[in-house]
């Protein structure tokens, strides 16, 4: 039983080497090309997966030349990670067709603070007020950061989708108060 | 500052569930729109972090109750992709059977709620009749009507037999009789679309520009289709159009979905037709690296978004899930710009909001500030009125 498991596994691995990433190859050349020294790391995952790493300082330029020069006028969604020293935050971009580009970058825990993207993606809008509410990752310059995600009576300066994050005792965190939980 | 605000929500999930719309209106003309969607967080992605893979295809599941398979394929999908799985290539088309038959019972839903919301109550009979029978094929694949549980990690958990495949392309017999018969109200029937041409307009520049996914974006001309453009499961070898409309108005948004019940029956067809032989479901390794994955879907409703990061503990240490009406509320903000009030219930039914609605409604009138409430229900017969005032509906 065991060793028909094993076969299927080899068998699958053989089969996985997949078609060729020609394509990957010309877009994360041409990304090279276009960005230079403010990218590192680029990293072609699989057909139509493309990470790439960048400075969070730079971030708004190496976004608006992939928008510009790329054409990746998508922006599919914005990740946030904590990281327990820093916030990991990823810009999902795509051009329509072909390959997604997720652009990596990292933010400090103690300052989190990031440009915001709005004036070059307008869909960024709601993703950053989402990651501003959950992960408390502040987008300077957003123009509307109200709260998105979280209902108004949730307590200031607590942001759930941190690692550390705990809900408090007797704290009260919305809905109908006293309720018996 | 000029006009009123007109405040639509939150509470009371009648029908679907609660968002909160501030309208700002200039006596009929809606000047722009705000929207609070923060009524109904409930903490999944911080769940997913404590549970096992296994256990989080359950509860993926539940994030929607229309789109419940759209859910469990893409996080499958991704870890998948972790774990460097080979799936058979008869559970990717019982996938795509279960998918497509997902997308004909949420279109046929929503154009029921469409129907509704224009005071076309025949159709939104017909409609939800016809998707009790999809439902029932859905129940007799996988044993559920709305929660499926139809994968697991590596592949399918049950299989179609002959016999089902046989019953399930009985029925579909009729579901195309009926797609061609909505296909025809849509092109001919003219209070339909005197309700929906013109009404809602989003322009291709600007569905590019806000990122707008699925049949919205399709309405206003945009060839995006995930399935087309990032094909997963067995899309590669399955044959369909991609069924776009350059009327950017909420005509071509259900232009779009209509046409799509027949190249989504048609697909069914074929997946049953060709069903490979061969196994349910792939062995899966018992530890899983840490790795990243960003894994997408086109749901009933546009691109499904889940980005995934496995750490060294055989858990995951952060999913992101956008979902496609997230996507799709700023082309809502854009649409209803220089509409009227009457139209708010159309357009906002026509990204097919899976999470929104409402029932309460709040005028605030600039002039004297006085409030005033209207639920749901009597903004959609303010609506219907609206209309038929001025010759458009349909008689009792």
């Amino acid at each position: 039983m065991k060793k028909t498991a094993v076969k299927k596994e080899s068998k699958i691995a053989a089969d996985k080497k997949g078609p060729s990433l020609k394509n990957e190859a010309k877009i994360s050349a041409e990304i090279k090309k276009l960005l230079g020294e403010t990218v590192s790391g680029i990293e072609v995952q699989r057909a139509r997966r493309i990470f790439i790493e960048a400075k969070a300082k730079g971030i708004k330029k190496v976004l608006s030349a992939l928008k510009e020069k790329m054409d990746c006028t998508h922006l599919s969604a914005i990740s946030c990670i904590d990281e327990t020293d820093s916030f990991g935050i990823i810009y999902h971009l795509w051009s329509g067709e072909g390959s997604m580009i997720s652009v990596k970058t990292k933010i400090p825990r103690a300052k989190p603070e990031i440009e915001t993207v709005t004036d070059i993606f307008p869909s960024a809008n709601l993703f950053e007020r989402e990651n501003h509410d959950l992960f408390g990752v502040e987008p300077i310059g957003h123009p509307d950061l109200r709260r998105l995600m979280l209902n108004e009576d949730w307590p200031e300066g607590e942001f759930p989708l941190r690692k550390d994050w705990a809900k408090g005792e007797k704290k009260y965190y919305g809905g109908v108060k006293n309720a018996r939980l | 500052m000029h006009g009123s605000e007109l405040i639509v929500g939150p509470q009371h999930p009648a029908l679907k569930e609660p968002a909160s719309f501030r309208v700002h209106v200039d006596g009929e003309k809606i000047l722009s729109l705000d929207l609070d969607i923060s009524y109904n967080h409930r903490g999944i992605e911080k769940g997913m972090e404590q549970r096992t893979f296994e256990k989080n295809i359950y509860l993926v599941e539940r994030i929607c109750g229309i789109c419940s398979h759209s859910h469990t394929t893409n996080f499958c999908k991704g870890i998948e992709e972790i774990m460097n799985l080979t799936i058979p290539r008869r559970a990717q088309y019982i996938r795509v059977i279960m998918a497509e038959l997902e997308r004909i019972h949420s279109h046929l839903l929503w154009l029921g709620v469409e129907g509704h919301g224009m005071g076309f109550d025949t159709l939104f009979m017909y409609t939800w009749r016809d998707r009790e029978t999809v439902l029932d094929l859905m129940e007799t694949i996988s044993g559920g009507r709305i929660s499926h549980a139809m994968n697991r990690l590596g592949g399918v958990r049950r299989d179609v037999d002959d016999a089902t495949a046989k019953k399930v392309l009985q029925e579909l017999k009729f579901l195309e009789g009926r797609a061609d018969y909505y296909i025809n109200l849509v092109k001919t029937e003219k209070t339909l679309a005197k309700r929906m041409k013109g009404v809602g307009i989003l322009s291709k520049k600007m569905a590019l520009e806000l990122a707008a996914v699925g049949p919205t974006a399709r309405g206003s001309g945009v060839k995006r289709d995930i399935r087309k453009d990032d094909p997963y499961a067995a899309y590669g070898e399955i044959p369909f159009k991609m069924i776009t409309s350059d009327s950017c108005d909420v005509y071509g948004r259900n232009y779009v979905r209509v046409y799509e019940l027949k190249e989504s029956l048609d697909m069914v067809r074929y997946a049953l037709e060709n069903l490979p032989k061969g196994d349910l479901y792939a062995p899966i390794p018992d530890t899983v690296k840490a790795a990243e994955v960003v894994s997408r879907y086109e749901a009933p409703r546009g691109e499904l978004f889940y980005y995934i990061r496995t750490n060294a503990n055989n858990m995951i240490e952060r999913a992101h899930v956008r979902t496609p009406t997230f996507a799709n509320w700023l082309s809502v903000v854009e649409a209803m710009k220089g509409m009227h009030i009457a139209d708010i219930p159309i357009i906002i039914a026509a990204i097919d909001p899976c999470m929104s609605c409402t029932s309460r409604t709040t005028i605030v009138d600039a002039n004297d500030r006085k409030l005033g409430a209207l639920s749901w229900e009597e903004l959609e017969a303010y609506s219907i009125k609206w209309y038929k005032g001025r010759g458009i509906g349909w008689e009792k």
